[in-house]
């Protein structure tokens, strides 16, 4: 994975955080399946994309100086067709040029936007007991208030990850509980093994979070991602 | 990395031994002196000349002997002094009982800097400072300084005891002594300079007389390396970890929903289960989880519960533990019914679980217990014996130990009241059954049982992938 070590390293010897189109494209290349997206600067480029990726959706704002986007109003999502875009487009970046004024705009992420379904959020940390270490939880936005998360040390293998899955009190959503169809436990086994694999080999990775992943019972999505990054010092 | 000198020295050395008979030093030196430890034990201490009508050293250099063990008990800040004249003696190892390190602050940080330093490089092992040291009833070494008609010792058993506390190992193993509990070895590690859990882990993984390891931890500093030696005792011996001390939440910056969702308390809980551990959650649990563990043989698959009672509400409390852990009740086979059918009194109704009603005898318990355990669906026997009535007889005891060396299925039992089922409790003990106060403790156990069933099957399922 040299790639993202030099996406990685770049973004430390700039010192400043990843963006998300960075984190987008590490997943990308650790195989986690996020949404189809490009990275655009203008409005017609903009439209250009959004027509090849296909309508609805989602717009980003892309800045070093925004972790949290969605706090700022970074984030307007289901954008249905051209018109929509083009005036959501403007909408995005008048209102960060006036909630976040310092912030430098690199451009805006047109990304596909996946259907609902359940969501759970899949997280990395590197534990300063025990090195890097795999999350599990029932997630979305309401992610804090559930509570409802296991982990394990890195690296994982599937059975691990079964663990994991099972693990949580809410694990009987993920079944199929009430008549819903179950979720593809293998996809979020395969991502689970993934970000753990992801957390063995980059060791400038600090904390991460796919949030909300959404799953279906045909595949699994992580439609948010972010990756706080830190200067080694040679430890885990 | 060899521990044997902590728990096999065929000589040691008490530096502080002392006169005076309330000093941790003479208690040391005593323990030695009056148990039957076979090595030499020597006292240190410049300004005595006899102890206990035995000869002292004024120093380490003195003593005419090579010495495997120095056991230390001097005021902290002459501990240096102690460990370079163990070190000049080629000293294989120290436990270090003295206080006023780490946990007093900056400068008794200092002191175990000037300790690890002199030591660094050397074959010198240290346990401690700020410990109660080793107890192993095998070979009679007993560090601990606290007099045994205070601290009674537990007899010699299968299960082995890690401590960070040693108040709190103390307590325990006056407790483990009251309760008729064997003890492999104890060890409390205090502020782990040296030897820490992971190099006991070692070191026990190999020990024949251990077969169950008890541990409880405020801390675990190698992490990685715990998780792979844990991982490592368990595929041969059961582990039961007790972490103490709740770190505070917002250990990891919260930038992340992961930084704020990783409470210290939830990764090691994800580790220990990584490991094949069970943990306790309290101390009851604790040694309730090691006592079916070292003594009972683990369910042959993931079959059912069997519940045999003299007292109904038990049975139905049991049974609905029984569910609210996720186990299951076994299925009796029509063939079990039939046999119970035809041999219990009409009003004792032949289902699971088996209520033999208030009137039953030690036979209806034996034919009760051979019946259900020979029924293919049983993979774990719960025996209610309430012994307050007049029916039951001592010899229950032998009725249940019988059934489970004949079937071979681990059989745990529940059974509360005063001296006469004390009694009892201790026989089966002695017989290695163990035996809970409460349904919900019984019911506890099995499930720890069942635990380590399914964290070996995790094993043998990773080896064949």
């Amino acid at each position: 994975m040299k790639d993202c070590e030099i996406i990685i390293q770049n973004a430390l010897k700039e010192g400043r955080p990843l963006l998300v189109n960075e984190a987008q494209q590490i997943c990308n290349l650790h195989h986690i399946p996020t949404p189809r997206s490009a990275k655009v600067s203008s409005v017609p480029e903009a439209v250009l994309k959004a027509n090849d990726i296909g309508f609805p959706v989602v717009l980003k704002i892309i800045s070093p100086q925004i972790l949290h986007k969605s706090d700022v109003g970074g984030v307007i999502l289901n954008v249905r067709d051209e018109k929509e875009l083009e005036v959501q487009y403007e909408k995005l970046l008048a209102e960060i040029g006036e909630r976040e004024p310092s912030a430098i705009v690199l451009g805006v992420l047109v990304e596909k936007m996946m259907p609902a379904s359940t969501e759970v959020i899949v997280g990395g940390i590197r534990d300063r007991q025990f090195g890097p270490s795999i999350m599990f939880g029932i997630g979305g936005i309401f992610a804090e208030v559930y509570d409802d998360v296991a982990f394990r040390v890195a690296p994982i293998d599937k059975i691990d990850a079964s663990h994991l899955i099972h693990d949580l009190r809410g694990s009987k959503i993920l079944e199929g509980a009430r008549g819903k169809t179950p979720a593809d436990l293998n996809s979020i086994t395969k991502i689970l093994i993934n970000v753990s694999d992801l957390m063995m080999e980059h060791k400038a990775i600090n904390q991460l979070d796919l949030n909300p992943v959404i799953v279906y019972s045909d595949g699994v999505c992580a439609v948010d991602s972010r990756i706080i990054i830190e200067p080694t010092d040679g430890g885990f | 990395m060899d521990l044997e000198p902590f728990f096999k020295p065929r000589s040691v050395a008490i530096i502080g031994a002392s006169r005076e008979p309330r000093k941790f030093g003479h208690v040391i030196f005593k323990n030695f002196v009056e148990s039957e430890f076979k090595g030499k034990a020597y006292p240190i201490n410049p300004k005595a000349e006899t102890i206990l009508g035995l000869k002292v050293y004024p120093s380490l250099k003195d003593v005419p002997d090579e010495l495997d063990l120095a056991v230390i008990a001097v005021p902290a800040p002459i501990v240096p002094s102690a460990i370079d004249e163990c070190l000049a003696k080629n000293v294989k190892a120290a436990v270090v009982i003295s206080g006023g390190f780490r946990e007093v602050g900056e400068k008794g940080e200092k002191l175990e800097l000037e300790i690890k330093e002199r030591t660094a490089g050397s074959n010198l092992r240290i346990i401690g400072p700020n410990c109660i040291g080793v107890y192993d009833p095998a070979s009679h070494v007993d560090t601990l300084f606290l007099p045994t008609y205070r601290l009674r010792r537990p007899k010699a058993g299968p299960i082995a005891f890690i401590s960070q506390s040693g108040a709190f190992g103390s307590a325990v193993l006056d407790w483990a002594a009251s309760q008729d509990i064997g003890i492999s070895k104890f060890i409390s590690i205090g502020n782990k300079i040296d030897v820490d859990e992971v190099d006991l882990l070692n070191y026990l993984v190999n020990d024949p007389l251990t077969s169950c390891i008890t541990v409880y931890v405020e801390s675990i500093g190698r992490g990685r390396e715990f998780l792979k030696v844990a991982s490592k005792v368990t595929e041969s011996k059961p582990l039961i970890v007790l972490k103490g001390g709740i770190t505070p939440e917002g250990a990891h910056a919260a930038l992340s929903h992961t930084g704020s969702l990783a409470g210290s308390a939830k990764i090691y809980r994800g580790a220990l289960e990584q490991a094949g551990a069970i943990q306790a959650q309290t101390v009851d649990e604790l040694f309730d989880y090691a006592r079916v563990l070292a003594y009972q043989p683990l369910p042959k698959d993931q079959k059912g519960i069997a519940i045999v009672t003299n007292g109904g509400g038990f049975g139905v409390i049991s049974a609905d533990e029984v569910s609210k852990l996720g186990l299951k009740l076994a299925n009796f086979s029509p063939e079990t019914l039939k046999r119970l059918q035809e041999k219990l009194p009409d009003y004792a109704i032949p289902h699971n679980p088996l209520d033999l009603v208030g009137d039953a005898d030690v036979e209806r318990y034996r034919f009760a217990l051979n019946t259900v355990s020979s029924d293919p669906s049983v993979g774990i026997i719960l025996v209610i014996v309430l012994l307050q009535t007049s029916y039951i007889e001592s010899d229950v005891v032998d009725a249940i130990t019988e059934s489970q060396a004949t079937y071979g299925k681990p059989t745990i039992v529940c059974t509360i009241g005063g001296d006469f089922t004390q009694m009892l409790v201790k026989m089966l003990e002695e017989d290695h059954t163990p035996s809970y106060v409460t349904p919900e403790r019984a019911v506890n156990a099995i499930n720890a049982l069942i635990k380590y069933r399914k964290a070996l099957e995790d094993k043998e399922q990773r080896g064949i992938g």
